[in-house]
């Protein structure tokens, strides 16, 4: 059984579904995929994998969501587990906080919504190499 | 769309407000200071060269009276001086009257020196009374020696004589002062006339160097209003296009989720047909018949089954779940449970117990997750479709403008809902919606700008609520019209704020946020609807109301 996980946070339910679906045929039974509605929701998965002693890899955050948003949610995240490669999946390009990101959350790549299956699996396969 | 309002540039419109009093207003060749000056030199020089001349009338005219007096007083003399002939004598009485002639000719004779005491010609004047007093002395003189044929003869040849010449004198100088008060007079009237000629021609002078320049103040206000009017609908315009940027931002990202959502599940749908399609012929060998029964019955509950949304409740179950599979020591229990989670099955699995506990549970249940995951897809695919067409209908809704200026039929819920589409984003978390429509009649309006009055509204609640709270929408006839109610619970507006916030350029927002037009806009909007729009409010509760009569006229 794996012991790493990626974790995708998104506010809307079908983007996490197809993410998960991208993720788990592009690297199959190698990680666990975990998702999250917000920020708030995200930490609460963190903590249950830290507690199963779950290393996670990589986090694929969202930008626009209520509460907490992307940037600021990685910029947390980078701070407690600075190993931790964060990446933005974001429908409206908001220069300012992907610059924010890339300085707060050391943002490993942002892609933009709509996405492509080839260009998950890239950013994930050379974030992990 | 924005091309127009950066052709004039701000700053060079106020250049030209600038420039155009100088341009309007030719540069005057001489001050108006130094015309005023010279107007007042004119007028001081004119009224002391006028004094003069007056005065010298009225010295003309005393020179005269004296003169009169003079050629009285001569005359006298001389009566006296016969009267002492025809007494034969100088009497007391005729002493007295002598005297008393003496005395008052010698003051009229100072008298005149006194007020011509530069004029030469009277000198002739005062030689020959002085050798006619002579002449008088000495027939007075002759007649008090009783000597009366000496006197006679002194009389009739000198006196006489000098008489006659004093009176022609004093006739001349007459003539003289006479000609010269005349004269003086009239050059005191042409002075006169001049001056006020000269004063008309300066004061009319003046009077239009005045108008000149309040007719360019008046032009140069005239244009600087018409630039604040113009800047004002330019403003106005802007907000509307700030409005739709922000609002285009947000739309973006509305857009692009469900746009996320197609291209990824199509392209899910068909990698999981494609391996499904790969697999499917080896299934009947891979598998035993109880294990195809198994998996059969997994694909049909797949099929009926809704996928677990990410949830604590989720996550919960599928941790029993791993449970459960571990304690019938499935292998990758956790991957299976996350599969089946996926494919919405969790409750009953005890019939996949023969197909997981085989050798090839694993491949079946991803065979059988990749032949159900297309309907899932699908339908996620349909409701993003759907979401997409429902957001491009706000937008045209928004976006639409109407260039007929034509009022038309509007139903106000209908404007209302689009601005809750468009914003759908920003209500759907946090903020709690209720509708309370009742049925309304349609209203003659305007709906684009009816739109940009809701827009603002309810864009201020959501802010007024920092996204968190409840945003109320009702709307219900009222006298013979209708009325919208948008109710937020928000910080509130206090009562003084109240007064001020349908004015132009106030906000309580930070630099950035607003523009301070938003409310002045829509009231704009509700009054050329012949509505009214009121508010209420305390702190949690902020209600605006909009009252729209059905016929505007």
């Amino acid at each position: 059984m794996s012991d790493a996980a990626i974790l995708c946070v998104d506010d809307e339910a079908t983007i996490l579904k197809c993410l998960k679906e991208q993720l788990r045929r592009c690297f199959g039974n190698r990680y666990l995929y975990e998702v999250a509605q917000n920020a708030e929701e995200a930490w609460i998965v963190i903590d249950e994998l830290i507690s199963e002693q779950i290393k996670i890899l990589i986090i694929v955050s969202d930008w626009l969501m209520p509460g907490v948003r992307g940037d600021e949610f990685l910029t947390q995240v980078h701070q407690r587990f600075p190993k931790i490669v964060t990446v933005m999946l974001t429908g409206q390009a908001d220069e300012v906080a992907i610059e924010r990101a890339r300085q707060e959350a050391n943002l490993y790549a942002c892609i933009h919504k709509p996405w492509t299956e080839e260009e998950l699996q890239q950013v994930i396969s050379t974030a992990l190499n | 769309m924005f091309s127009h309002l950066k052709s004039i540039h701000p700053l060079k419109r106020f250049d030209r407000l600038r420039t155009n009093p100088s341009q309007t207003q030719s540069k005057p060749r001489l001050s108006t200071w130094s015309v005023l000056l010279a107007a007042l030199t004119v007028a001081i020089v004119t009224a002391t060269a006028i004094y003069q001349l007056n005065q010298m009338v009225e010295r003309s005219n005393a020179m005269r009276v004296l003169l009169l007096r003079l050629q009285a007083q001569v005359s006298r003399l001389n009566s006296l001086e016969w009267e002492g002939i025809a007494k034969r004598e100088i009497d007391a009485n005729l002493i007295t009257e002598l005297a008393e002639n003496e005395s008052e000719t010698q003051e009229v004779l100072e008298e005149l020196k006194r007020v011509e005491w530069r004029d030469s010609r009277l000198r002739p004047l005062f030689e020959l009374y002085q050798a006619y007093e002579i002449e008088i002395d000495r027939a007075i003189d002759l007649i008090a020696q009783q000597n009366i044929t000496a006197a006679k003869a002194i009389d009739e040849d000198e006196i006489d004589q000098i008489y006659d010449k004093v009176y022609l004198e004093i006739a001349k100088l007459e003539d003289a002062y006479e000609a010269r008060k005349q004269k003086a007079r009239k050059i005191a009237d042409f002075g006169t006339t001049s001056a006020l000629i000269l004063s008309a021609a300066m004061i009319g002078s003046l009077f239009r160097r005045f108008s000149n320049r309040i007719w360019a103040k008046n032009q140069a206000l005239e244009v600087a209003f018409q630039d604040l009017q113009q800047t004002q609908s330019q403003l106005i315009q802007q907000e509307k296009m700030a409005a739709l940027g922000q609002l285009i931002a947000g739309v973006a990202h509305e857009i692009n989720n469900p746009l996320g959502t197609i291209k990824a599940s199509a392209d899910n749908t068909h990698k999981a047909l494609q391996e499904a399609l790969h697999e499917l012929p080896v299934l009947y060998e891979r598998l035993s018949d109880e294990e195809q029964a198994s998996f059969f019955q997994l694909v049909t509950l797949a099929l009926s089954s809704q996928p677990w949304v990410a949830s604590a409740e989720s996550r919960a179950l599928k941790r029993q779940l791993t449970a459960q599979l571990q304690a019938h020591q499935v292998e990758n229990a956790r991957d299976i449970a996350d599969w089946l989670m996926d494919m919405g099955v969790c409750e009953q699995f005890e019939f996949l117990l023969p197909l997981l506990k085989g050798s090839q549970g694993e491949w079946a249940i991803q065979l059988a997750y990749n032949l159900t995951c297309s309907f899932t897809n699908n339908q996620m695919i349909l409701r993003a479709v759907d979401r997409s067409a429902k957001i491009v209908f706000a937008l045209k809704n928004y976006a639409r403008f109407d260039q007929t200026g034509q009022k038309q039929r509007v139903q106000v819920t209908d404007g209302l809902e689009t601005v809750v589409e468009i914003y759908h984003n920003q209500l759907k978390h946090d903020i709690d919606l209720v509708r309370h429509y009742q049925p309304i009649p349609e209203i003659w309006g305007y709906p684009d700008e009816l739109i940009q009055v809701w827009t603002n509204l309810i864009h201020n609640a959501i802010q007024a609520m920092q996204s968190k709270g409840k945003l109320t929408l009702a709307v219900h006839p009222l006298e013979h019209g209708v009325e919208v109610s948008i109710t937020d619970t928000g910080a509130g507006v206090s009562p003084d704020l109240q007064q001020r916030i349908f004015d132009a350029f106030f906000t309580t927002k930070s630099a950035g946020e607003g523009s301070g037009l938003g409310l002045y806009i829509s009231k704009k909007i509700v009054d050329k609807h012949q509505g009214r729009i009121t508010v209420e409010s305390q702190p949690g509760y902020t209600k605006f109301n909009v009252w729209l009569p059905v016929e505007v006229t």
